[in-house]
This record gives structure tokens, C-alpha cells and sequence, in this order.
């Protein structure tokens, strides 16, 4: 069962966030089939430390496709060229033996590189910040039963609710727009009656602090459905631009 | 020091209620003045920031994550329990209650396990008010399951995915908060020390991992929410990034540290495929309602599963256990899998696995009912393994999955240094020795949004506000003694990485320390630990600087941590000498070779004291009494 | 409701503004399309309706200023959607995904079609519709033979198709785009669409190249 592959590596090194940045080649030899993506970069990296050389920076924690932590250009497509898949999720039996990989950060200038393939979010969490909730204070709740959802509305906005914040959209796409993400966080709470209440200034201020971040504007171009691994619709986007334009214009 | 359980008087169902009113409460006009220290934004712990900062104190949370929503509660699957009862099967908060006492084998605090079924409920109704989109039926009311063994359906649940609907819904309350102004959020910042003052938690020190600062934090109170410690093992379900720095820094700093060797063995995840593994995937155990678990009769049988006739095949969960089979608690699953692979009929190419197999259930079912039950779980075994679970049976192994383990807290999730709470995994309180399935991600809610917000009133209320500043001598020595720290590890300059060393530990741990385990081997390990902690403070290797992100310098430090906690853990094992819940003790055991529980000498909680370097720990002992419950031995046959 | 100005400056507003003056421009050009069909309805009835068009004179100068107005905001708003796009990643991927090359290029169409309508308002708008280039075997056909004397250059016909062609690519994207922009999405009409989008690009880009190209071939009569 034990496959093993050879590998050409190049990969974007870059110190800091204000150094410049170059690329560098790495021969990885011996690949098992079955390891992920990540436990390949772990064995170079364990290689590298050994030579004295700094190990590549790459961010992850859950390996398991949920936290949104993983992620980076493979070969031009965020988390790699496997649909509804995460990098961390990804197998090496998706690549053939002697293939060139390149290996690029999420480039974005709202989501700035940190080190290496390492990239800062934290404009996601401004954006939710800015109205990503429903204000229920904790004890307020009545009966979970008292409010009736009809399953498709509880299975949309689940189907919304399940963006892991990994930010490949952006990465996708080629305005570095992140509508979809907030789409999704818009449509998960515009879906549910108890996100009625905050609706309208919820769709606002999160669009103006997207804005406000400086992410692009959106030019339909869904390259941001394809690459996202928890495949959340670009219907998203669509609802969310009526319910912006309801809430600025129409209210 | 005496360990004070601060349980409340009166019956058992009143305690929580009396105690409520009993305690003391802060002026409303006076919380703003008061500033808490929140570590840790899994459930427990952003549920504790946003609900305090909505009474109006000042939260700092602080996590090591790039952001709150990445704590590794998000990884939950199944589901989260509360006695709601909406299935009409026989559920009330008392039988949560029971079934929780008796599924911790009679070693968790009953009161608070009570508490903790009363609350439940309303866990359910501040999640689906934030939105939590949880699943429902047609009717538009919530659906239950049943879930790791129960006879009810009590089991709320979003898909795969329940963690991450409650943290999303506990981040976002959070996040709501810092709009406001309440919470101010720390991220990429790793506590590396507990400051004590005057015997009191006042602050922590904690180091950017973006910019490789040490910073010097003080508040009036400090709550550890910092998750498990079941990474300790190097392969475990758990997150790469889990550890017990911040727990062992408190324990260091004087915090008893509680049942260290209760860690949970979760049966159903994808065995391991080879050496450079980096971790292990969980298959929720849902997978149990409608997988038959199975190996073949004869040892060492290499034949394609689908080769082996029904009648040579062992289905030993149901033989076992005919009431519940292949339902059984998590200890009792892997405990048998280890058996069955032990004595060498193991499957797969390292002979480390069992079968789960569905043919039956698809037969009975249809291969779209399956679909629809575990048709993510299903893809992500594939995506996995490369191997198609509807056609043939998935292979299982169990692995580190929960520590009930955790710092010594008093009903009021008080440890025992005052002013220091600790929330959800971290702490040791409700699960006893072996923790029911869907009930953790139950306990951080419990934690954060309806206790800590009633019992940290009662000791703030004593406290003068602002009383410390980060600039006092002992916040500099706590800063001094980690930069000392930092600078050590980058200067060993060896010739193996912590990696390495963790793996080391973390085999031995599983050897000696995990389903399993007798005297011999952990008097083993317990010699063994010191030796690898001393070769890795002279020949570790940490590339890179401090001044910057470097993991390796992160993972070192924390590996550092486990060095130490492992042995504790070992020596938590060896002294009990019986077997409970998770804590397997071979010389421990019926005649039919089912765990043997001994009442009689260690129904109490094993809290440790730091002695010092290199010293060992004091054991203290809370005794346990069950005055709602009669103890009795579990049988599930 | 958001103040206009904050509204319009979001970059859903924007968008919707680019839309809905990319969209009343499509209505003209489909109207310009028609007209230009009555080419071959020889220069009487041609020029008759230009005539007809110019009585309305004032009226006539307010369309005009309206539909360059028109066009001055939807090239200002693409232009700052442009802007911020690129702003938004500075470095580029060293290896590209597969991003549709329509969308891609839609400032590229974009600037030809300004280039190309620059060219084709200097040679048909701002040119006098009586004189030199006017006359067809002698007689001066007024605009149509302004027309008809323009197309006898291949070069040109060619240059014209090319302006076409960007405002089919253009189009193609856009008029889909617009459909999403507010809010118009279902997974059962999306594909109508998307080929209603890319069919009526198609057709405006032929149509006009056709009339061009029939004119180059001797087609239009010439009396
Ligand atoms: C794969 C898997 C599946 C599970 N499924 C279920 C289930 O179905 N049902 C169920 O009830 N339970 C389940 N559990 C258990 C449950 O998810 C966890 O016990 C629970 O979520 C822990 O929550 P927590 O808030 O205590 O800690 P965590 O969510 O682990 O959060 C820890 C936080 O502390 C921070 N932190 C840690 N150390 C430091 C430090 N030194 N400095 C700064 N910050 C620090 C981290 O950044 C993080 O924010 C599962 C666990 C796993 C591993
Ligand atoms: C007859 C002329 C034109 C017509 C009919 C037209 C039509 C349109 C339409 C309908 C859209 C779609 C808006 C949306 O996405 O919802 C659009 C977008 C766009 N137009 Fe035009 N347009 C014309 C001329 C121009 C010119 C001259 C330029 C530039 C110099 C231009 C640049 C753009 C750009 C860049 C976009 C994309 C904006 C985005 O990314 O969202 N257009 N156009
Ligand atoms: S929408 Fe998809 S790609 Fe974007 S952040 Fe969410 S999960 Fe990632
Ligand atoms: S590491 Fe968590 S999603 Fe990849």
C-alpha cells in the first residue's frame, strides 16, 4: 500500500511581513501516498531543522478541515486542486511522481503575509465584529422549541453557516474580494427568524467594514465558489446584495 | 492545604438554586471597574468572555489561535446533550444526571454533575436564540439523536459539525461584545505564566507569537479555559496546537492538578497509516447507531473483508454486551478493540484496526438513508483513506480523544488559588473517570454562559478593583523567568527537534500509560520520562529567533510543559490502583476480565501538589459522596 | 437606509451603479442596432429617420448629454472598481488559477470599446454628415453616405468588427453579471441566464459586424 513519490517543491520564503520575499526549491524525496499535504511539509520541515535551515512557516491546528486555519496556493488554487477540500485534508495520491509543486501564500493586501505561507486574518474577525451576530444576551433565550424553522430554512442557513473563515475565497479571487465569506456569515443569520431583528443593520455595517478593509469589489467572477472547500454558494453573494440594497436604499 | 469543595447545603436538586441566591453579587454600577482575565476562546471560554462583559465587567481573552473561532472546540462533531425531554422517551435532567454520574464510573463530584444536568436546557435555548443552526425536522421543531450509548434521545446536533455551530455561535456572541467595548481580544498570544500576588491569581504574562513580544497582563481575576491535554500522547484526535502550558504554568504556580491520568479513549478514528503521522481523525461515534463492529474469528486472517463469511467473523461488541452492543461506552469499545487486536486478529496492513462495517444497515436501510445519516463522515474517510466505506467496511482503531483530567476546582470552578477559575476541559470537574459523548462540549457552555457569571460575583465581590498593576516586581519576575525560558530553549542548540522528543514521549505514554495499564510498566515510564526530559534540555533543536513567528520555538515550549505533566500523569496512574472509567488497571479486574471499580480506597479525586523541580508531587484527596445515587459497579451487558 | 453618498460608495454600491448605466448603454446599443438595420432600407428611409431624429432637436441634445453622462458614470465607477481591485493584491500569484478569461479581461473590452467609441463618434457623430465623404456616385447620401462610403475600406470594416468583438466579450460577462449584482440568482434559471447573457452579446456583435461587412459587400442600395 506504501507508495512512495519524489517531489520538487518551490515555495514563496518570506521573513517578515515588511521583507521582501523570493522563491526557493526543495527536493522532497520519498513521499508516502498516504500522508496529507501537511505531514509532507512536517517531514521537510523536520529535514530542514536538522541542516541548521529555517523550517517553512505554514498555518493549521485541527488537520481535519474544520478550524479554516490551513491554506495555501497550490499550484495557483487555494488548498489545492481537490474540490470541497481543505489543504490540511488533502492526500499526496493526488500528485503524480516527479511532479513541481509551487507552493504561494494567500495574496491579499487585507490579509497581509506574516511569514512564509502564513497570512493574517484578522480582518475577517473585524468584519464579524462589525455585526456578525444576533445580540441575544446570555439567559434570554425562550424554549429552543417556542421558535418553529421550517428544515429548509434550518438547512440553508446551516448550508451558510458552515464557511470555516479559511479565506481561500479571497484568495480566489481575482479581485481579492471577500463577499463571499461575508455572504455567508450575512445569509446564515438573514435565514433564521431570530436573526430578523438586526437584519438590516447587520447586512450594513458588515458590508461597509468588508469595505473598510480594503478587500475588492466583486466582479462575478465565482472563482471564489470554486475554491472554497465547505462549497457555500455564490447564491449567497446574490442574496446578499438584495438585502443590502433593501436595507440602504428601501428602509 | 484542605481541599474545599464549597459544595452547598441541601438536597441535591436544590444546591444550585440555594446557592445562587446565597452568594454575593457586585454593585452593577461597580462590575465595569473589575477586569477578568479570560484564557482560552474554545466554548468554555468565549462563552465565559461574552457573557461576563454583558454583566458589564471588563474581559481580556487571550488565546494562542490567529483567532478565537479557531479553538479546537470547532472540532466537535456529534452532537451536544440536555435533558429537554422533546422526544417524550423517558429523559429529565435527573436522568441526565444519573447517567452522567454513572458513565464518570462514580468518580466525578455530584453535585456538580447535577448542576451541570440542570443547566443543560438552558444551554439549548441561548444557542438556538444566537442562531445556532441546529437540526430539525420537518416540523420545524429541534431533532434529537441518540448519541454514545444512551437510551434517550438527547442529543442536539448541526450536522457533522456541532462544535463548530456553538463556537461559531459563543465567537460571535463574543464578538458582539467587542464591538461593544467589553471584551478586548488578544490573539496569537500564548499564556506562558500565572502572576500571583498575596496568594491571589492577578494576571499572566504572555508572549506574541506574531512579533515574539512577552507581555505583562494584570486583572482582578484570572479564568483558565485553555482546553485538554490529550496531546500529551504526541497521536491524539486532538488539534496540533492543544497542550497543558497554561494549566501546568498555573499547577507550577500552586494549583492542584486533578486526576491527570483520566484521559478518554475515543474507539471509532482512522487507525494510523504510517510513521510520519501527525495526527489522528475522529469518525464521530454516531457511526455506532448503524456500524457493526467486527473482526475475523481466525488470528491474522489477511482475506478482503467482504471474502469472510458471516459465520467467521467475531462481532464481539455484541456478544459481549447483548443489551447494548455495539452502543457501549467509549472505554468499554476501546478497550475490546485493543483486545480483539491484541491477541492478533487485528485487520488492516499494521494489524492495529477493527472493522466498522454498514453493509447490514445499507441493506436494511438503503444506501440513501445511509447516505443522509454519515454521508460527510463517509466522504471524509475516503478523502482519508482513499477507501469507499459503502462498499467496504471502514477500518477503526481507538485513540486519545478527552482528558478528564484536569486543574482542581471547587464548586465554584475556583481552583485552589483564589481568584483563579478554570472552565470547560481544563478543568477536571464533571466527567469523572470517563466522560460521556456529547456532554463536554455541554460542560464548556455550562461553564462559560451559567456558572462562572454567578460564582466569580461571589469572589470579586471581596476584591478591591485595580488593585494590581502590571508594573509591580511580581509581574517582572514572571516576565524575567519567561524570557529565561524562551532564551534556554533557543540557545540548547542540539541535534533533535521537539517534535521528536514528543513522539518519544508520546509512545511511551500509549505503551505504558494509555488503554491499559499495570504497575510494571508505569514504574517504566516513570523512569523513563525524567531521562528524555533531560536529554531534551541538552540536545534540543529550535531553529529560528524569538523575535518573530516561529512555531518550532511554540511547539518546544510546549513540549517542554508535557515533559513534566507526563510524569504526573504516570504517577496519578500508578497510585490507583483500580480500574475506572478511562483508568483501565490490569491487576484491577473481575474474574470475566470487566473492570474492577474499588470503592473502598479511591472513591475521592487525586488533586496533586507542586513540591518543587524535579520533585515529586503531594497527592491531596477529596473524598467523593454520592448521597443522590448509590454507587454501584457499571454493567452494561 | 444609508446615507446615498456612503450607499453608492460601498462597493455593492458601486456595483450597482456600474450595472444599471452598463445596462441602459446595452439598451441603447440594441436600439442603435435597430436603426442601423434600416440601412438597407436604403438612404431614403435611413435618412429619413435621422431627419426625424433631428427635428426633436433640444430634445435630441438632452438624450445625447443623457447617454454621455451615462456612460461618463459607468466609465468613473469601473474605473474605481478597477482601482480598488487592484489595490486589493498587489503581487500576483506567480502561477494563476483558471479565473474565466471574460471576466478577466473586462477592463481590457472594456478600454478597447472606449477606444473604439471614441473612433466611431469622431467618424459618424462629429464628422459633417453632408460633404465629400457623403457622396455615393455622385449624389450626397447624407449620412448613409457617410456610411456606405465608410465601410467600402476593408481595413476599416475590420477595425470595426474589432470594436464589436469587445463589445461582445464585454457583454457577455456583464449582462449575467447584472442579474447577480441584484440579487437575481436560481440554481434552475441560472444557465437561461448565462446563455441569454452570452447569446444577446453575440447577437449585438454580429449584427452589427454583418451590416458592416454586407455593406463592404455591396448588399445596401445605393438609391
Ligand atoms: C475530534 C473531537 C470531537 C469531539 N466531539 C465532541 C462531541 O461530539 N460532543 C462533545 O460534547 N464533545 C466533543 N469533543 C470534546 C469537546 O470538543 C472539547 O472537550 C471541548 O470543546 C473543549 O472546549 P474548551 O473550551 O474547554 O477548550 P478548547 O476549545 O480546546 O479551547 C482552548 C482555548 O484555549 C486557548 N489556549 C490554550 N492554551 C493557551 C495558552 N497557553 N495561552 C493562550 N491561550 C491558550 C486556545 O487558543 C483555545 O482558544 C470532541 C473533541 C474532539 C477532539
Ligand atoms: C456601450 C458600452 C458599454 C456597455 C453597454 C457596458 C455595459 C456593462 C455592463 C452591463 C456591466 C455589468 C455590471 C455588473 O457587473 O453588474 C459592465 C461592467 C463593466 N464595464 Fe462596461 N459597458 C460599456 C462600456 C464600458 C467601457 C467603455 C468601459 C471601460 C473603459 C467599461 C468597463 C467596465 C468594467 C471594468 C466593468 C466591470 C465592473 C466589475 O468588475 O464589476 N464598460 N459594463
Ligand atoms: S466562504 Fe468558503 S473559502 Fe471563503 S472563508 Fe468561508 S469556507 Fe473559506
Ligand atoms: S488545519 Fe484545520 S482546516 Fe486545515
Amino acid at each position: 500500500m506504501s507508495d512512495k513519490i519524489n517531489l520538487t517543491l518551490n515555495v514563496w520564503r518570506q521573513k517578515s511581513p515588511k521583507s521582501a520575499g523570493k522563491f526557493e526549491e526543495y527536493e522532497v524525496k520519498d513521499v508516502d501516498v498516504n500522508s496529507s499535504f501537511l505531514e509532507m511539509i512536517d517531514v521537510l520541515n523536520e529535514d530542514l531543522t536538522k541542516k541548521g535551515q529555517d523550517p517553512i512557516e505554514f498555518d493549521h491546528d485541527c488537520r481535519e478541515g474544520i478550524c479554516g486555519t490551513c491554506g495555501a496556493m497550490v499550484n495557483g488554487r487555494p488548498h489545492g486542486p481537490l474540490k470541497n477540500t481543505t489543504l490540511c485534508q488533502l492526500h499526496m495520491r493526488e500528485f503524480k511522481n516527479n511532479e513541481t509543486i509551487t507552493l504561494e501564500p494567500f495574496r491579499s493586501t487585507s490579509l497581509p503575509i506574516v511569514k512564509d505561507l502564513v497570512v493574517d486574518r484578522s480582518a475577517f474577525d473585524n468584519i464579524i465584529k462589525s455585526g456578525g451576530f444576533i445580540s441575544a444576551k446570555t439567559g434570554s433565550g425562550q424554549d429552543a422549541n417556542s421558535i418553529l424553522i421550517p428544515k429548509p430554512d434550518a438547512d440553508d442557513a446551516f448550508n451558510s453557516a458552515q464557511c470555516i473563515g479559511c479565506s481561500a475565497c479571497v484568495a480566489a479571487c481575482p479581485n481579492a474580494s471577500a463577499m463571499l465569506f461575508v455572504a455567508a456569515k450575512v445569509n446564515h443569520l438573514a435565514k433564521l427568524p431570530q436573526g430578523q431583528a438586526e437584519r438590516k443593520s447587520r447586512v450594513k455595517n458588515m458590508v461597509l467594514a468588508m469595505d473598510k478593509s480594503g478587500f475588492g469589489n466583486c466582479s462575478n467572477a465565482y472563482e471564489c465558489e470554486a475554491a472554497c472547500p465547505k462549497g457555500i454558494s455564490v447564491a449567497n453573494i446574490a442574496a446578499m446584495n438584495k438585502d443590502f440594497m433593501k436595507a440602504g436604499i428601501f428602509s | 492545604m484542605d481541599l474545599k469543595s464549597n459544595i452547598p447545603e441541601g438536597a441535591i436538586s436544590e444546591k444550585w438554586t440555594n446557592h445562587k441566591f446565597n452568594m454575593k453579587l457586585v454593585n452593577p454600577a461597580n462590575k465595569r471597574k473589575y477586569t477578568v482575565i479570560v484564557v482560552g476562546t474554545g466554548l468554555a471560554g468565549s462563552s465565559a468572555a461574552a457573557s461576563l462583559s454583558e454583566l458589564g465587567y471588563n474581559v481580556n481573552a487571550f488565546c494562542f489561535h490567529e483567532s478565537p473561532r479557531r479553538a479546537h472546540s470547532i472540532a466537535a462533531q456529534g452532537g451536544i446533550n440536555a435533558a429537554k425531554n422533546y422526544c417524550n422517551d423517558g429523559d429529565s435532567v435527573h436522568r441526565l444526571f444519573y447517567d452522567t454520574v454513572k458513565g464518570g464510573d462514580f468518580r466525578s463530584r455530584e453535585a456538580n454533575v447535577h448542576r451541570l444536568s440542570e443547566i443543560s436546557v438552558n444551554i439549548i435555548d441561548q444557542c438556538v436564540a444566537q442562531g445556532v443552526p441546529f437540526a430539525r425536522d420537518y416540523g420545524g421543531l429541534l431533532d434529537n439523536r441518540s448519541f454514545g450509548g444512551a437510551q434517550v434521545s438527547r442529543t442536539f446536533y448541526a450536522k457533522g459539525q456541532t462544535g463548530q455551530q456553538l463556537l461559531i455561535g459563543a465567537y460571535q456572541a463574543m464578538m458582539k461584545e467587542v464591538n461593544k467595548g467589553g471584551v478586548t481580544l488578544f490573539t496569537s498570544r500564548e499564556m506562558m505564566e500565572l502572576v500571583i500576588v498575596d496568594g491571589k491569581a492577578k494576571g499572566i504574562i504572555v508572549r506574541n507569537l506574531r512579533t515574539g513580544k512577552i507581555e505583562r497582563h494584570s486583572a482582578d481575576a484570572v479564568i483558565l479555559a485553555t482546553g485538554g491535554y490529550g496531546n500529551a500522547f504526541y497521536l491524539s484526535t486532538n488539534a496540533m496546537a492543544c497542550n497543558v502550558t497554561a494549566a501546568w504554568r498555573a499547577h507550577k504556580k500552586g494549583a492542584y492538578f486533578a486526576n491527570p491520568c483520566y484521559t478518554q479513549i475515543h474507539p471509532t478514528c482512522i487507525p494510523v497509516h504510517g510513521d510520519h503521522q501527525s495526527k489522528l481523525t475522529l469518525m464521530s461515534e454516531s457511526l455506532r447507531n448503524d456500524g457493526r463492529v467486527w473482526v475475523p474469528k481466525k488470528k491474522g486472517d489477511t482475506r478482503d473483508p467482504k471474502d469472510i463469511p458471516e459465520n467467521e467473523r467475531d462481532y464481539y461488541l455484541e456478544r459481549k454486551y447483548p443489551s447494548f452492543g455495539n452502543l457501549v461506552p467509549r472505554d468499554l469499545a476501546s478497550r475490546n478493540a485493543k483486545y480483539a487486536c491484541d491477541e492478533g486478529k487485528g485487520v488492516g496492513p499494521t494489524g492495529l484496526a477493527v472493522y466498522l462495517d454498514f453493509a447490514a444497515a445499507i441493506e436494511r436501510l438503503g444506501e440513501n438513508t445511509i447516505r443522509a445519516r454519515y454521508g460527510n463522515l463517509f466522504e471524509m474517510y475516503e478523502r482519508i483513506t482513499g477507501s469507499d466505506p459503502y462498499t467496504s467496511p471502514m477500518s477503526i482503531y481507538p485513540a486519545i480523544h478527552y482528558t478528564m483530567g484536569g486543574l482542581w476546582v471547587d464548586y465554584n470552578l475556583e481552583s485552589n488559588i483564589p481568584g483563579l477559575f478554570v472552565l470547560g476541559e481544563a478543568n477536571f470537574s464533571d466527567h469523572g473517570a470517563n466522560r460521556l459523548g456529547a456532554s463536554a462540549l455541554m460542560q464548556g457552555l455550562a461553564d462559560g454562559y451559567f456558572v462562572i457569571p454567578y460564582t466569580i460575583g461571589n469572589f470579586l465581590a471581596d476584591e478591591t478593583p485595580g488593585a494590581c498593576n502590571a508594573d509591580q516586581s511580581e509581574f517582572k519576575e514572571a516576565e524575567q523567568e519567561v524570557i529565561n525560558r524562551v532564551n534556554t530553549l533557543l540557545s540548547i542548540n542540539g541535534k533533535r527537534t521537539a517534535d521528536d522528543f514528543h513522539r518519544e514521549l508520546g509512545m511511551l505514554l500509549w505503551d505504558k500509560c494509555g488503554m491499559s495499564r499495570n504497575a510494571e510498566g508505569l514504574k517504566e515510564a516513570l523512569e523513563k520520562i525524567p531521562k528524555i526530559r533531560e536529554e531534551f534540555w541538552k540536545n534540543l533543536k529550535v531553529p529560528g529567533d524569538s523575535d518573530n513567528l516561529n512555531s518550532s520555538l511554540e511547539k518546544a515550549g510546549r513540549v517542554a510543559d508535557f515533559l513534566e505533566f507526563g510524569e504526573l500523569m504516570v504517577r496519578d496512574a500508578l497510585h490507583r490502583e483500580e480500574s475506572c472509567g478511562g483508568h483501565f488497571r490490569e491487576e484491577s479486574q473481575t474474574e470475566e476480565g470487566e473492570a474492577l471499580r474499588q470503592d473502598d480506597k479511591f472513591c475521592y479525586v487525586g488533586a496533586w501538589e507542586h513540591k518543587g523541580e524535579n520533585k515529586p508531587q503531594e497527592l491531596h484527596k477529596e473524598k467523593l459522596e454520592y448521597s443522590a445515587i448509590d454507587l454501584a459497579q457499571r454493567s452494561y451487558k | 437606509m444609508l446615507p446615498i453618498k456612503q450607499y453608492f460608495a460601498s462597493s455593492i454600491g458601486k456595483k450597482q451603479i456600474a450595472a444599471v448605466t452598463g445596462l441602459m448603454l446595452s439598451a441603447f446599443v440594441v436600439i442603435h442596432l435597430l436603426e442601423n438595420i434600416l440601412l438597407f432600407k436604403g438612404p431614403e428611409v435611413f435618412n429619413a429617420w435621422v431627419d426625424t431624429l433631428q427635428s426633436t432637436k433640444p430634445f435630441l441634445y438632452i438624450i445625447e448629454i443623457g447617454l454621455l453622462g451615462v456612460f461618463v458614470l459607468h466609465l468613473f465607477t469601473t474605473f474605481k472598481i478597477v482601482v480598488e481591485n487592484k489595490r486589493a493584491r498587489k503581487k500576483g500569484y506567480k502561477e494563476e488559477g483558471a479565473t474565466k478569461i471574460l471576466v478577466k479581461i473586462m477592463p481590457i473590452s472594456g478600454t478597447a470599446l472606449l477606444l473604439f467609441l471614441i473612433a466611431h463618434l469622431i467618424d459618424f457623430r462629429f464628422t459633417n454628415h453632408h460633404g465629400p465623404a457623403s457622396i455615393v456616385m455622385g449624389n450626397d447620401l447624407g449620412l448613409y453616405g457617410l456610411v456606405y462610403n465608410y465601410f467600402q475600406n476593408i481595413f476599416r470594416v475590420v477595425g470595426y468588427c474589432f470594436g464589436l468583438a469587445a463589445l461582445g466579450c464585454h457583454l457577455s460577462h456583464a449582462i449575467q453579471s447584472v442579474f447577480q449584482t441584484f440579487g437575481i440568482y436560481s440554481e434552475k434559471y441560472n444557465h437561461v441566464i448565462k446563455k441569454t447573457s452570452v447569446g444577446l452579446a453575440t447577437g449585438l456583435m454580429i449584427g452589427f459586424s454583418t451590416i458592416a461587412i454586407l455593406i463592404y459587400l455591396g448588399y445596401a442600395p445605393t438609391a
